[in-house]
């Protein structure tokens, strides 16, 4: 069931949603260059600056409603990766003893401040990303960013990736499916059994990516999925894009906490 | 003459020959169907009727251009191949994107690409399933929709691999139905004698990789 669940999610991230507002009829080049500095102003900020890392939830917070999905579930969907963002964070509070500041009697290191805010930074990441992905679909967005220049290369291979999971999501649907049916209400197995199991769901997904391969090749593919026919650029892009930048340079060069704490 | 086979070799890596010296021809508008018993050859045959196999040795020819040229995407044009399993033909969001591979690939205008799908999906009755995902679809309307991606492509010559295997009595009148309404050359994969007399007016046996029949009388086969 789960499996028949993330296979129908991954489908319909494929797609684009329906243009019914302002922000989904912006041009996806758009979107991707609004993405790609928000992520370049969280990540560039300094490691310590918690405080003004914080405020720049409010490019998620304000562009998930206007993608179609509510700001909780983005966040939700986000929390998918805090397993690898605490592995990356994990050991700087053990290494970097060194005393930030103090609440009450507690002592707070810079390590647990570069800790949280890693934690913060990948967290927002992930939801521009994911807001990204809800707005134009993961295919149109690979076909934007070739059209942006970015090298065949890379998005050849996230295009195949992409492909690959549905493909082993549904091989993995199919054998789990012909255990379920002959496992007479058995529900665990020997770990021998399920190391055959992925032995042979890769070589079932390898042999029918050949086939799915040569099929697109008898179709003319060329190393390219061509989606859409982008429009020309329009001045609303221009505006968003201009718009999203001034928000981030404010936030990336004052400190509103700051400003905000000072004035109280 | 739109296909032609002469003296095709063919082994995969480390196995037996495949198919063994291999003669016949295709004139347009001709519908032919292959014979034969699992592992006859079939597949790897048709795999070879627009380059996605080159032979061994011998010469696989469409329109003249050999499929070791470098006009392989002109002879990818000529020839479109409907494979077996419908889930290996259909792999974009949805039927409509999956019609239109093949067109864009061709690079073709925004307004042929869309007239071209329109057409497909007319032809295969298809067009209620145009923006629907081909997961969620029917053996049969995939079948259908597999069709309308070679046929968005204006082929010439069309082969089908076993193509109303899995197909219930009523997908497989539906498939009959449209291949009879297509005026393009048809080169059909099966081991159902009564839809090879059904459609085809020309029959090529196979048996351990050679041809041991190329006759008009299906009846006979």
């Amino acid at each position: 069931m789960n499996l028949q669940k993330a296979i129908i999610i991954l489908q319909s991230n494929q797609v684009s949603p329906k243009k019914d507002n302002l922000i989904l009829n912006l041009d996806c080049r758009a979107l991707i260059l609004t993405t790609f500095l928000y992520l370049i102003s969280v990540l560039s900020l300094p490691l310590y600056k918690l405080d003004q890392i914080i405020w720049f939830a409010i490019f998620p917070i304000v562009m998930a409603p206007l993608t179609g999905e509510s700001y909780s579930k983005i966040f939700v969907k986000s929390l998918y990766v805090l397993p690898f963002i605490l592995l990356i964070g994990i050991f700087n509070p053990f290494i970097d003893k060194s005393e930030a500041f103090k609440v009450g009697d507690w002592s707070i290191s810079y390590g647990w401040l570069s800790f949280f805010s890693i934690i913060i930074r990948g967290l927002l990441c992930m939801q521009a990303l994911l807001i990204l992905i809800n707005f134009s679909g993961f295919l149109k967005i690979c076909d934007a960013l070739r059209s942006l220049r970015a090298p065949k290369i890379l998005t050849v291979q996230l295009l195949l990736l992409y492909r690959y999971l549905g493909t082993l999501l549904e091989e993995s649907q199919r054998m789990h499916n012909a255990i379920v049916s002959r496992g007479y209400g058995k529900n665990s197995y020997s770990i021998k059994l399920w190391t055959q199991f992925v032995g042979c769901l890769f070589i079932n997904t390898i042999e029918r990516s050949k086939r799915i391969h040569r099929a697109m090749i008898a179709r003319g593919f060329d190393g390219e999925i061509h989606i859409s026919d982008f429009k020309s650029w329009r001045p609303i892009d221009t505006f968003f894009l201009l718009i999203c930048l001034i928000l981030f340079a404010i936030l990336y060069f004052v400190n509103i906490s700051e400003l905000f704490f000072s004035t109280i | 003459m739109l296909l032609s086979f002469e003296n095709v070799f063919f082994s995969y890596p480390n196995s037996e020959e495949v198919l063994r010296n291999i003669s016949f021809s295709i004139n347009s508008g001709e519908k032919v169907a292959l014979l034969g018993l699992n592992g006859a050859g079939k597949s790897t045959l048709m795999l070879h009727t627009n380059g996605l196999l080159i032979p061994s040795k011998g010469n696989v020819c469409v329109k003249g251009m050999n499929t070791k040229s470098k006009s392989i995407n002109e002879i990818r044009k000529t020839v479109g191949i409907v494979f077996q399993d419908a889930n290996d033909q259909l792999f974009m969001p949805t039927v409509y994107d999956d019609v239109a591979f093949g067109p864009r690939n061709m690079k073709l205008s925004q307004e042929e690409v869309e007239r071209r799908v329109r057409r497909a999906l007319e032809l295969t009755n298809t067009e209620e399933l145009a923006m629907r995902s081909p997961y969620e679809l029917s053996g049969g309307q995939k079948k259908s929709v597999s069709i309308a991606t070679v046929l968005s492509m204006n082929p010439e010559l069309i082969v089908f691999d076993e193509p109303t295997s899995g197909l219930d009595y009523k997908a497989s009148e539906n498939f009959i139905e449209i291949v009879k309404s297509l005026p393009q050359a048809i080169l059909l994969s099966t081991h159902d004698l009564e839809l090879a007399k059904n459609l085809c007016e020309r029959a090529i046996v196979l048996k351990n990789g050679k041809i041991i029949r190329d006759s008009k009388e299906i009846e006979l086969v």
